[in-house]
């Protein structure tokens, strides 16, 4: 067995070990389930997640210009939201189902969100494994897809991942406003992951197949703080 | 306010056949309702982004226009930055060079649609085309299919599964109106001739019969054909586009070779001087069982320069 190390060189005590092996099984297991279902969660950090990337050579990307690979995901009004965000058009609203990075030219592969508490919103998780995926009008229904400075014509489909974000994408012509109209009624039959522990957790996300949602949020509730990082998986060569 | 940004050149083939792509979908959408005059015209418009595509694809060049200073193909060929006024050719520039390029295409049934576009666009006419709807499409998916796969897409691909069966079943009634024709032609040619031969030929008629020997168009090469008509071998194939060439030499004495080229030139046209059969385009040729080329001798002075002395 080999002996971990710490970044001076020194062997680092046995019981860092077992935990780190401990780590690095149950983000094997999720990662399992992450190619099965479409997300996957475990106990962890994002920590843990980053240190697989290294290992995997995943590569942490920005999803707007001049951002961090971090991001803090605060529930907003419409009004605080940062101007052309999800937010700034749904506030504390429901937000629709949507892949991240959905205006970037390849959306990021994994998406992971992280929490360190309770929240009562859910997210929602649809993936794309289900025999009715609209997958004839996801590869027909172009779409105008704009970043805020670009614009362009994309079809929601790419062979068999999808990139949809419904508040950067216009629908052009008839296939796209199914796409859209699909979308909107899936939310209702969407996955719930409810943000439940107490502990630190992290919800994996297959970003080309499952979109995901943020449920309304109560002004009332506790403030609601996740974070993210989105990654890229290194090219099949 | 600021136009937006385009995302890539605007001479980008896979942009432009996504843009191909929008239009036909408007052509075709069933929701919102359109009339065939509407749907004509984004399909119209969906042919010309077409051939960009596919010629794009080959070079961005070919759709630049060669203006006095070069600035569009300096942009097209990456040498400058200057997207924003980039022009492209006339939709007829596309068709012709299209036809060069992706046989069997039909430059002159693509230019007739766009010129009933550009009569639909700028005039007071009040529809797209005086052809029916049913006879139209055909013709139009006879032109659109040869573009899909030059851009090495199949027309499933293009239209979605929702509209393949109509849009073959359009290319079939084509194939079929081609095939109807070839036996028109070749039918009236045969019966003309019977007459003829039978002395029943009268007046302006027979007139226009004795003016009317030499039907071919005086195209750069020609050779001689059977008639799919009356089987004569007076027939002419003639054509204008040389495919490829290959250099000969022979040597005819001492010190003498004699060279030329052998020519393989795309046939466009057949004539027969015996029963003043006609067929005038790749497609009839195509339909009557002839040659779609055709060997033929070339002078390596009319390709080449005269070689080069130390005199």
């Amino acid at each position: 067995m080999v002996r971990l190390r710490d970044p001076n060189g020194r062997p680092v005590p046995a019981y860092c070990q077992i935990i780190r092996n401990t780590v690095v099984r149950v983000i094997g297991k999720a990662l399992s389930a992450l190619t099965q279902r479409g997300w996957a969660t475990f106990d962890g950090t994002l920590e843990d997640v980053s240190n697989h990337a290294r290992k995997s050579e995943w590569r942490a990307v920005a999803l707007r210009r001049g951002d961090k690979v971090i991001s803090d995901l605060h529930a907003l009004t419409a009004g605080e939201a940062r101007p052309n965000s999800i937010s700034s058009r749904t506030g504390l609203g429901a937000q629709p189902l949507h892949t991240d990075g959905a205006h970037l030219d390849t959306p990021p592969d994994i998406v992971a969100l992280a929490s360190t508490c309770s929240h009562r919103a859910s997210t929602r998780l649809w993936t794309s494994s289900g025999a009715n995926t609209p997958w004839d009008e996801l590869h027909q229904g172009v779409f105008r897809v704009s970043d805020g400075m670009v614009h362009r014509y994309r079809f929601a489909g790419d062979g068999d991942s999808i990139g949809f974000d419904p508040c950067c994408m216009t629908p052009m012509d008839e296939s796209s406003r199914r796409v859209v109209r699909f979308f909107m009624s899936a939310y209702e039959t969407a996955y719930r992951h409810q943000w439940s522990r107490y502990t630190p957790e992290v919800l994996l996300i297959d970003n080309r197949r499952t979109l995901h949602a943020r449920e309304a949020v109560d002004p009332a509730d506790p403030p609601r703080h996740l974070i993210r990082i989105a990654f890229r998986r290194p090219e099949a060569t | 306010m600021t136009p937006p940004v385009p995302s890539s050149p605007p001479w980008n083939s896979d942009e432009l056949l996504m843009k191909a792509t929008l239009f036909i979908n408007y052509a075709l959408d069933e929701e919102p309702e359109r009339t065939f005059d509407e749907r004509a015209l984004w399909a119209s418009l969906s042919l010309e982004l077409l051939g960009k595509a596919a010629l794009s694809r080959a070079s961005p060049l070919l759709i630049a226009t060669p203006n006095e200073d070069g600035r569009n193909l300096l942009a097209a060929a990456g040498l400058t930055d200057d997207q924003a006024t980039f022009k492209t050719i006339a939709a007829s520039t596309v068709f012709k060079r299209c036809a060069l390029a992706f046989k069997p295409f039909n430059d002159q049934a693509a230019i007739r649609i766009a010129e009933s576009r550009n009569a639909y666009l700028h005039s007071a006419a009040a529809s797209f085309t005086p052809i029916p709807e049913a006879a139209w499409w055909p013709r139009f998916w006879a032109l659109a299919h040869i573009l899909v796969n030059a851009c090495d897409r199949d027309l499933e691909q293009f239209v979605g599964r929702a509209h393949i069966r109509s849009v073959e079943e359009a290319l079939a009634q084509n194939q079929r109106n081609i095939d109807e024709r070839v036996h028109m032609l070749i039918e009236r040619a045969k019966q003309r001739l019977a007459r003829y031969a039978a002395g029943e030929m009268r007046g302006a008629e027979l007139r226009d019969w004795e003016h009317s020997a030499d039907l071919t168009l005086g195209l750069p090469y020609a050779m001689p054909a059977t008639c799919p008509a009356c089987g004569a071998d007076e027939g002419t194939l003639e054509g204008d586009d040389v495919i490829s060439t290959e250099m000969h030499h022979e040597k005819v004495s001492e010190d003498d070779y004699d060279t030329w080229l052998q020519l393989e030139v795309g046939a466009d046209y057949f004539s027969c001087s015996n029963c003043r059969c006609v067929l005038d385009s790749l497609e009839l040729l195509q339909a009557a069982g002839l040659a779609e080329s055709f060997e033929a001798h070339g002078d390596p002075a009319d390709f080449y320069e005269p070689d080069y002395g130390n005199d």
